[in-house]
């Protein structure tokens, strides 16, 4: 489980962490692995794939702390930085083809049944598969909207996007997933 | 159950492997990517590494040993000809002989 500390507690970590506390960085990285890594799994599909983005993320922060004025602003940051380095990641690898990773469809391990726990296992696996179907963008759209209850504004903020364009790339990856569900209630 | 619920609860948060607090840590002073499960893949390439220079040296031999027999074929067959032209020398010179001492 995300580690949930109060905010309180989070600029004084990003204060220490400035001023180059490895025990305050270290909390800080404890309170937002989840939140990072679980994007990057969404994204690539591979566990050791978000593993190695995730890292670079923290690593860049690291290096960026000096900039970031509070907790919000480095949660802002951070999402902002791992769902570029995905997108871009992902533009990379659509130049080439490849398989779909099982990973990525599977509950993976320790979290599959709280996941799991509000639906069918099957529908969570279905999802997730689909949504490595989608391009770079409204994936990342529906991450931030689903994963991380962001607002469309702030989602347009985080991705540097038109906001209008993020309500298109929800309206019509939900139309599209919800067209490919009904697809498979209808099937043989 | 709406597929925005479904979306939720598919897209929950996960936690990394344990320890990427520490690896993350590691790479902040050592300088370089720490991979999570690096140790097979490692193990994986040494063994198709070997198990290729085994087969080069394999193959190594066996044309070796290949090149050898050919040669001492040729050898074998050098040998039986100049034996065989020394018989066949031989009859010759006999069958002169014969003829010489019949016709005197």
């Amino acid at each position: 489980m995300e580690a949930v500390e109060p905010e309180a507690d989070e600029a004084a970590w990003l204060r220490r962490a400035r001023i180059g506390d490895a025990a305050a960085f270290r909390e800080l990285l404890l309170a937002h692995q989840a939140r990072v890594f679980s994007i990057a799994l969404r994204f690539t599909g591979r566990r050791a794939d978000a593993e190695e983005l995730a890292q670079d993320v923290f690593v860049q922060l690291h290096g960026a702390l000096g900039q970031l004025a509070d907790p919000a602003h480095l949660k802002h940051w951070l999402l902002r930085t791992v769902s570029h380095r995905c997108i871009d990641r992902l533009r990379q690898q659509q130049r080439r083809p490849r398989l779909l990773p099982i990973e990525a469809l599977q509950g993976a391990g320790e979290a599959a049944a709280s996941s799991d726990a509000q639906g069918d296992p099957l529908a969570g696996m279905r999802l997730r598969g689909l949504l490595l179907q989608l391009a770079p963008d409204p994936r990342a759209v529906l991450l931030l909207r689903f994963q991380e209850d962001l607002d469309p504004s702030d989602i347009a903020v985080v991705l540097d996007m038109p906001l209008n364009t993020v309500k298109s790339h929800l309206r019509r990856s939900l139309d599209w997933l919800r067209e490919q569900v009904a697809g498979d209630n209808h099937g043989y | 159950m709406d597929i925005e619920e479904h979306l939720r609860a598919a897209l929950a948060p996960r936690q990394p492997r344990p320890g990427f607090d520490e690896r993350v840590m590691t790479r902040l002073r050592v300088g370089k990517p720490v991979p999570v499960r690096r140790s097979w893949r490692i193990a994986a390439a040494l063994a198709a590494t070997l198990a290729g220079a085994a087969f080069a040296l394999h193959w190594q031999l066996v044309q070796q040993r290949e090149r050898q027999a050919g040669q001492q074929l040729l050898l074998a067959l050098q040998i039986t000809s100049s034996e065989l032209n020394q018989v066949q020398q031989k009859l010759v010179h006999l069958d002169t002989t014969h003829a010489q001492e019949n016709g005197s």
